[in-house]
């Protein structure tokens, strides 16, 4: 692909290199949004290690390489972890980083409030890994933690306590994030950069805010009333004294699906930024893409009861219907998709190999969702491995690879330097080899029967041979990750130079220098549309259409 | 800002909708509270930038609007760096260990984020 350059010949500013103080007292948002996605990496590491264990384990029936209580805090701090301390902070890391440069701020509204939110996530997430030195090891009660599972009669124990007020701190960075994220989008766009001029990574992520304010509160009130339960004779969730266990379910889940979109729709974002770059065309619906995010997000605070269809106490023909009702807007998104590529000129360099394993993982999920979303087929397939099967291919083939398509399309804007296409191929095709291997066959003994969280199984099951292969699929996935890390490690120390754009891409964050320089830009082209540096790359052709006009009323200093 | 306004305004106005139709097929209260919760505290967004906002032109709403235009307009004051985030964090966290693990922690923790808040807003003025 040819290299264009979307700034005149200005000078840039060379961007400060940071020691250790600097490090713990920055207020930059790409710093921050550094730290943010090292960390989520080291997170992601950690997970995938116990995910690990937990694949050892189900490999062969009657293992007993892990104890029954092992192996229940294992799967509880693998899922908080992926959940909490991975895929939904990873969004708000590209966002720290990304959405300034896309409206062309020179950084967040409020840098150090910002600061404030990396380090109680940091905080939130060390805290729930020093649980494993506690007396009674880390909490067993899984990443949903249903109470009375998690109350103090049957999780007693610090390390329960540690997770509850870990996930606290890590839910008010979020909150705090997400008001920062709105302020800054809402008050701090360039001059000409209307709403509807914004790159759909940032319109999701003002989504996504939206969703993180409403949502992670009730998450906190669940977890505080349960720290009262535990610990000041509370009953708000024993049915005995007068309380409800389904209350918890009620606040769990109102945080719990939305919890599922936070982790979902920044990555809609980033894959709706890379194709029309790879395809060389615009994006197909723009304004479609972001009427089907609000619809999405709307729609996603009034399903949460479809987790709860075998309580027998909620309406499940109304969350059936509300559930059936998302799949509209997803549809329309893959719509977007497809017809961005469709007829366009494409080219499969790393970051589009990943969106379309993206496209066909995340198909598998959300059909599958749409398969539970029907109250009957869940009342079969609650708690069994189909339902483990169906979340890991929204979040692990859907957002994970989402991710990955972001970090090789924003790689060369953050350092200046690429990630080895050679490597990064080899990297995605043994992840999405090694990622169906992994989890198709977790719906074929979720179909026949295995439920979820159990720690072994009889060799007459007959679950032995799909469990013995998602093990070894575990481990091809692991040599894609391993080569991930092994391309990083390449490349700083290769620092091969990318350039300022060596995608050819239109939006913002493509006109300043790579790596940007402190406070983002020495220079923009005129916003006239949604892919402004496309606009000024191309001028002359404009011009030329245009019969010498191109229309253009902005000056670009 | 109309967008901006537009987007909290259906959002807040979709919450207390579904809300509503939501106790009417179910009659069920904890969701209905939930709800109509989440749309009032969206549409209180959405009146914090209609206030902040009306009767005001801001360039980035300009369709077409030159960089000259809005030359002089100070953006916002941007902090070059602080430690004091950093030691309200480490005041939290410690502070709710102390409801765990004893008192002491938690007032060492309290101590920490109050000194910490201080140093930040002094920092703040300048």
């Amino acid at each position: 692909m040819s290299t264009t350059t979307a700034a005149p010949s200005a000078e840039h500013p060379k961007t400060r290199r940071l020691g250790l103080v600097g490090w713990l007292t920055t207020t930059n948002h790409k710093q921050i949004g550094w730290l943010y996605l090292g960390t989520t990496f080291v997170f992601f590491l950690a997970g995938g290690l116990l995910a690990m264990l937990i694949r050892i384990q189900l490999a062969r029936p009657d293992m007993t390489f892990l104890s029954r209580q092992t192996y229940d805090q294992i799967f509880t701090i693998h899922g908080t972890t992926m959940v909490f301390l991975v895929i939904a902070p990873i969004g708000l890391g590209f966002a720290n980083y990304f959405v300034p440069l896309q409206i062309g701020a020179p950084d967040m509204a409020f840098p150090r409030m910002n600061a404030l939110s990396v380090w109680l996530f940091i905080g939130g997430g060390l805290t729930i890994y020093a649980s494993f030195l506690s007396s009674h090891g880390p909490a067993s009660a899984g990443w949903t933690f249903y109470a009375p599972l998690s109350d103090g009669q049957f999780s007693p124990g610090a390390g329960t306590d540690m997770w509850i007020m870990g996930i606290l701190c890590v839910s008010t960075g979020s909150i705090l994030t997400a008001v920062n994220l709105m302020a800054t989008v809402v008050m701090m766009r360039a001059p000409g950069m209307t709403m509807w001029r914004m790159p759909l990574f940032t319109w999701n992520m003002l989504i996504t805010s939206l969703l993180i304010l409403v949502a992670f509160p009730p998450l906190a009130g669940a977890l505080a009333l349960l720290f009262i339960d535990r610990h000041f004779g509370g009953h708000f969730y024993t049915p005995a004294f007068g309380g409800s266990a389904v209350l918890y379910q009620h606040l769990f889940w109102f945080f719990g699906h939305p919890e599922v979109y936070i982790m979902a729709l920044p990555f809609f974002g980033i894959v709706t930024d890379v194709i029309p770059v790879f395809s060389h065309k615009p994006i197909f619906g723009y304004a479609g893409f972001v009427l089907a995010s609000m619809a999405i997000a709307g729609l996603s605070m009034a399903v949460w009861a479809h987790h709860m269809f075998t309580t027998g106490v909620v309406d499940n023909p109304f969350f059936s219907g509300m559930s059936f009702l998302i799949a509209v807007p997803t549809g329309i998104k893959f719509f977007n998709w497809i017809g961005t590529m469709w007829r366009g000129k494409l080219t499969f360099e790393t970051p589009m190999l990943w969106c379309i394993g993206f496209l066909l993982n995340f198909l598998i999920g959300g059909i599958t969702g749409v398969m539970l979303a029907s109250a009957p087929i869940d009342y079969n397939m609650n708690n069994t491995y189909f339902v483990v099967a169906h979340m890991h291919y929204v979040l692990g083939g859907g957002s994970l690879f989402a991710i990955f398509a972001g970090v090789y399309y924003w790689f060369p804007k953050m350092t200046g330097f690429r990630l080895s296409e050679r490597i990064g191929k080899w990297g995605f095709w043994f992840t999405f080899v090694g990622f169906n291997l992994t989890f198709w066959p977790l719906f074929v003994v979720g179909l026949r029967g295995m439920p979820r969280r159990i720690q072994t199984y009889s060799p007459s099951a007959g679950w032995t041979d799909p469990n013995t292969l998602a093990t070894i699929g575990f481990f091809v996935l692991l040599v894609g990750v391993i080569l991930f890390a092994v391309n990083l490690i390449v490349s700083f120390r290769t620092r091969e130079p990318a350039g300022d754009n060596p995608w050819g891409a239109g939006t913002l964050e493509w006109a300043t220098s790579s790596p940007p320089p402190e406070h983002n830009f020495t220079w923009l082209p005129p916003i006239r549309s949604e892919r402004p540096v496309f606009d000024w790359d191309h001028r002359n052709d404009a011009e030329a259409v245009a019969g010498g006009d191109g229309g253009h009323g902005g000056g670009g200093t | 800002m109309k967008t901006s306004i537009r987007f909290f305004g259906f959002a807040g106005l979709f919450g207390i909708a579904i809300g509503i139709v939501y106790w009417f097929i179910t009659y069920e209260p904890f969701g209905t509270v939930l709800l109509i919760l989440m749309g009032v505290a969206t549409l209180i967004m959405g009146y914090v930038v209609w206030r902040r906002t009306s009767g005001k032109q801001f360039p980035e709403d300009a369709e077409t609007i030159s960089y000259a235009d809005d030359a002089g307009d100070e953006i916002g004051h941007f902090s070059a760096g602080s430690l004091w985030p950093l030691m309200m964090a480490i005041g939290v966290v410690v502070g709710v260990e102390g409801l765990i693990y004893g008192i002491w922690l938690l007032v060492a923790g309290l101590l920490l984020f109050a000194w910490a808040t201080v140093g930040l807003m002094q920092e703040s003025r300048g």
